[in-house]
């Protein structure tokens, strides 16, 4: 797919988001994000083991990406790790939203976010940050930039509940670890019907 | 088209997986957050960023109440984040 100018210059076909912004140089973009944006030295290449391990590093990894979690909560964050490296043992490290949905080790990903039910100061946003490292092409980072998008253009009402109790894992019942597969499967669907 | 761009940097010998890209596109064409290397960016989109809502504007709010948000204040928040490399 990726196409190459007369003068040499690489493309990718333009992509449309469902908020109707188009992007008509998306590789551009990207190498623009790679070159001028700080998350990417201070975050992206910030080396973090995709092994089973969640250690104090792997959790202030997130704070890179404006996670801005304090002691505390890397601390409760950190509590659950023993919890948290037998989740991580059941999903591959290269599991992926594009991979086909049977594929997808969802059961497997709602017990990793399971582990982290009811601690305080940490949400879905902050969780993401840590966890995307662990599996970067598995679990997407749902701040609420994103929650705001996905609910902009239609998200589920799943998604707006990671927003209206963000201080606390959206995971807090029973009832809850369905949301976050909405969550993760909004941004994956976003990803399929936008993006690919 | 997100695996075009990931295939295309992986040549570059940079490894952004689609879930990032994702969030990078999304944040940057959201209409809710306007980063600095977008700006500087010249492809052409066909909706401009637009402000959030009243709704979105209150929600944010409590999502504020007890951390420190850098909006429009990139000069701002670098100074923050040299000051907590370790993000503490």
């Amino acid at each position: 797919m990726l196409t190459v100018d007369a003068d040499g210059t690489q493309g990718c076909p333009s992509l449309r988001l469902r908020s109707g912004a188009e992007l008509e140089d998306p590789l551009g973009l990207a190498r623009l994000f790679i070159a001028q944006d700080g998350s990417y030295q201070s975050y992206d290449l910030a080396e973090v083991s995709k092994d089973n391990s969640l250690s104090e590093r792997d959790v202030r990894v997130a704070n890179r990406i404006i996670a801005r979690m304090g002691p505390d909560a890397v601390g409760a964050v950190l509590s659950r790790a023993p919890a948290a490296s037998a989740a991580l043992a059941k999903i591959p490290a290269d599991a992926s939203l594009v991979d086909q949905d049977a594929d997808i080790p969802w059961q497997q990903l709602e017990d990793l976010f399971g582990v982290f039910e009811n601690l305080p100061g940490v949400g879905l946003p902050r969780l993401t940050k840590v966890l995307h490292k662990k599996r970067p092409a598995l679990v997407p980072i749902l701040d609420s930039v994103v929650d705001r998008y996905l609910i902009a253009v239609g998200g589920s009402i799943a998604v707006l509940s990671v927003s209206v109790v963000p201080r606390s894992h959206v995971s807090t019942s029973r009832n809850s670890t369905p949301a976050f597969r909405c969550s993760v499967a909004s941004a994956r669907l976003c990803s399929q019907t936008e993006l690919i | 088209v997100l695996g075009c761009v990931r295939e295309a940097l992986l040549a570059d010998g940079v490894d952004l997986t689609e879930c990032r890209l994702l969030d990078i596109y999304l944040w940057a064409y959201s209409g809710q957050y306007d980063p600095l290397w977008r700006r500087a960016a010249s492809t052409p989109t066909s909706q401009a960023p637009h402000a959030p809502d009243a709704a979105t504007a209150a929600r944010e709010a409590k999502v504020s109440d007890d951390i420190e948000v850098f909006r429009d204040a990139e000069a701002e928040y670098l100074a923050w984040i040299a000051r907590h490399q370790d993000g503490s």
